[in-house]
């Protein structure tokens, strides 16, 4: 029997840039931009859309800079504990 | 049995090293229960203290992963299937008889473990961990691992409750004065 199946998925990764690629769909393009100053209060619903535009960046950037440290918890302390057999010790 | 796999190669050589009676069953020839074919055992063992051990053997590197990127987890996921039929060849074979996954871990260079580690089993140049969980234990705390691939595995805190070294099961008396000496 052959036991050994490689899998290359990483499922947080794979939400990650899912993700990435929603939030992408939020920033407008550069052409829409407002090319005169208007007050927030006028947008209909929300925030002025460069406003909106550097935030949704800033959540992107910041969720990319997370999913660069890889594994969450998986990830802690990786190195530092050596291996130990997988039964719970005794006593 | 499969002796072109080194993992089970490696177990019958623990098996021959340790003189413990087993038989080794020819993969290549089809098995069926009541004529319904079902997945072959690698090996029945004959433990001199205890029940008689019908085991599939489940062989693991560790630590897991790529060499840039090792994941340092006991792996411990079979598929439905190997539980399923481990249990009908239980059923089939009587009370006597108690189905057991065995998982032999191979370690890798960089892995080091205490030289007192129990079944650290060293064949052909490689380390080997042998390990062992009954079926009946698995088959209760199982959880599904992927439904499209059929995997099932344990939380690793159930399967560090579960696993022990393969003499374990088959010594338990020489196993527990040791651990009262």
């Amino acid at each position: 029997m052959r036991d050994e199946r490689k899998t290359n998925y990483c499922w947080p990764k794979i939400f990650h840039n899912r993700l990435l690629v929603f939030l992408s769909s939020f920033i407008p393009h550069p052409s829409s931009f407002p090319t005169h100053i208007i007050s927030p209060t006028d947008q209909v619903g929300g925030r002025h859309p460069l406003k909106r535009t550097i935030l949704m960046t800033a959540a992107a950037l910041g969720l990319f800079l997370s999913g660069c440290g890889g594994g969450g918890e998986k990830g802690k302390n990786r190195d530092k504990d050596m291996p130990v057999p997988p039964e719970a010790k005794k006593g | 049995m499969d002796r072109a796999n080194h993992y089970e190669s490696a177990f019958e050589a623990y098996l021959r090293d340790r003189r413990i009676g087993y038989v080794a069953v020819d993969e290549s020839r089809r098995t069926s229960i009541d004529d319904d074919p079902i997945k072959s055992l690698d090996f029945i063992v004959y433990s001199p203290e205890g029940p008689r051990f019908l085991i599939d053997i489940k062989g693991r590197k560790f630590p897991g992963g790529t060499p840039e990127k090792p994941r340092k987890v006991w792996q411990n996921w079979v598929s439905q299937d190997d539980i399923t039929c481990l249990e009908r060849w239980e059923t089939s074979f009587g009370s006597g008889y108690r189905g057991m996954i065995v998982f032999l871990y191979q370690l890798s260079e960089a892995v080091e473990l205490a030289d007192d580690t129990a079944d650290l089993w060293v064949w052909k140049g490689s380390r080997y961990l042998v390990r062992a969980v009954l079926a009946g234990d698995y088959r209760q705390h199982m959880r599904v691992r992927s439904p499209r691939w059929r995997t099932v595995g344990l939380p690793t805190a159930i399967f560090s409750e579960l696993v022990q070294p393969f003499r374990s099961f088959t010594h338990p008396e020489a196993e527990r004065m040791k651990d009262e000496g």
